[in-house]
């Protein structure tokens, strides 16, 4: 019983984080008239407390030094400072990926709802990792050699429509994944904990991560831009690859606890029939939901 | 405690944690507050934030502006998408007086520009408070966005006494939000407090 309460417990902690923002130095907020009629109000931040400032001042100091740098490379271009900007750029990955938006969620679900070997939950993570930040070097190095400008304006400017297609596509995945565990349990396939280790969906990892990365990373998307602007293009696309590598490396932890769990579970549950039949169905069908309600409630919040 | 359990307990912790980590600020600033006094008592606070290098560099490539060279153009188009974009977070000032909250209705005297590679935002927030004749008063000030894009730091802060330096006694702390703790330390918001009375 207890495995089920911190089951359960997981499954809340995973709920979806609206933590959703858009730059207020570049853009004008086009709600911003909505504001002046429904008056000035003071909003008091209730997760304040929640906000672990370490991990902040963290990326914080990392950028800082990232910035000193990316201008001795100016001068050096392959000197110390070109080792340590691509540390630093990995380092600043791991850290990153642990906020909201990185994949960690959509891992867990779909692990959740699929078994996966640790590898698959590897492979995945750094698959979201890849095309996250690739997305993001994609559309920087496109406007640069477009319009010969890296502003985080135009970038910003494709990152909705970039999200909403991310949430469509994540909310089908969920959809699908539901339907062949209803579809499953109905068959009565999955009777043992064996069973359990089922075909994993053909292309799932690639899709699932495909759908969650194409959504670009602001925080890598601002340092490629910053190398362009001081001239060293060359060493911003090398560092992309090693924030990409840091980021799969935290969103890896999220899909190896949830593979293992999952593991975990199925095997004490599956000391009896019924006790596994109930275990299976919940834990699949909540894996499908919960990436169902994330995306969903995401794409809609970005529709409106 | 075997390894289900600690697997268990990993993943608890791990989501636990990942989850209530909103820490995903995209722009840094440093931030100096200057709490500005008269005789009569507070009259508000000077802000200078000074923005990351990264983003500092990014937002002048927005602008046509890479050399560092802002015109009055573009800053009066800083000041007003800043202004339009805040307003409903009280641009990021979190005021309390004796307890109360404090709404802003709005900035004075802003203005923008470089500084080593770095973009600086300087403005007045107009908070007039009367010190009381008869005890202290209490203002706090937490610079906060809520929507995590932006991380604000108060790097510095001072008292300008400069118009009337006899006519009251002025504190100035460094306070510490409630501490809490979470799996990677404890999280300590900072705030500044200005205490005053008159002599």
């Amino acid at each position: 019983m207890k495995r089920f309460v911190i089951l359960f417990v997981l499954l809340c902690c995973l709920s979806p984080s609206l933590a959703a923002a858009q730059n207020p130095f570049v853009d004008r907020d086009p709600d911003a008239a909505e504001v002046e009629e429904s008056g000035k109000k003071i909003t008091p931040p209730p997760f304040l407390q929640k906000v672990p400032d370490r991990i902040v001042l963290w990326q914080k100091h990392l950028r800082e030094e990232m910035s000193t740098f990316g201008r001795e490379i100016q001068d050096h271009p392959f000197g110390s400072s070109f080792w340590l900007f691509l540390a630093l750029s990995f380092a600043y990955g791991v850290i990153h990926a642990v906020g909201p938006g990185h994949g960690k969620t959509v891992v867990a679900s779909y692990f959740l709802n699929r078994h996966g070997t640790v590898r698959d939950g590897i492979l995945m993570s750094f698959f979201i990792a890849l095309f996250h930040v690739g997305s993001a070097t994609v559309i920087i190095m496109g406007l640069y050699a477009i319009f010969q400008t890296t502003g985080m304006s135009s970038f910003e400017e494709a990152s909705p429509l970039l999200q909403r297609t991310s949430y469509a596509m994540l909310f089908l995945v969920g959809l699908f994944l539901f339907s062949k565990t209803v579809y499953e349990l109905v068959k009565g396939g999955a009777e043992t904990a064996d069973d359990a280790h089922d075909a994993p969906v053909k292309g799932g990892v690639v899709v699932t991560a495909l759908a969650t990365g194409i959504v670009p990373c602001p925080g890598a998307a601002i340092i490629l831009s910053f190398t362009i602007i001081i001239g060293i293009p060359g060493v911003g696309l090398v560092s992309m690859l090693m924030v990409a590598l840091g980021m799969g490396l935290t969103v890896s932890c999220a899909a190896i606890v949830t593979i293992l769990s999952r593991r975990a579970v199925f095997r004490v549950a599956g000391r009896s029939r019924g006790a596994f039949l109930w275990t299976y169905g919940v834990v699949s069908i909540a894996g499908s939901m919960l990436l169902m309600s994330l995306s969903g409630l995401l794409f809609l919040y970005y529709l409106g | 405690m075997n390894i289900k359990r600690i697997t268990l307990l990993a993943a608890f912790l791990f989501c636990l944690f990942a989850d209530t980590a909103l820490s995903h600020p995209h722009v840094f600033i440093d931030a100096e507050l200057i709490f500005v006094f008269d005789g009569e008592g507070l009259v508000g606070i000077r802000e200078r934030w000074v923005f990351d290098e990264m983003f500092s560099q990014g937002l002048l490539s927005d602008f046509g502006a890479e050399d560092g060279t802002l015109t009055q153009e573009t800053v009066s188009l800083l000041r007003d998408i800043f202004y339009e974009n805040t307003e409903e977070y009280n641009y990021y000032n979190i005021i309390t007086i004796n307890g109360g909250e404090h709404i802003v209705e709005s900035l004075r005297d802003f203005s923008v520009y470089t500084e080593e590679y770095r973009i600086v935002y300087e403005f007045f927030v107009p908070c007039r408070v009367p010190a009381s004749p008869n005890g202290e008063t209490r203002v706090k000030v937490l610079l906060f966005d809520e929507t995590i894009y932006t991380y604000l730091l108060i790097a510095e802060y001072q008292a300008d006494t400069g118009r009337s330096p006899d006519a009251l006694v002025v504190d100035l702390s460094y306070e510490m939000h409630d501490e809490v703790s979470t799996p990677l330390g404890s999280v300590v918001p900072d705030s500044v407090v200005a205490t005053f009375r008159k002599k």
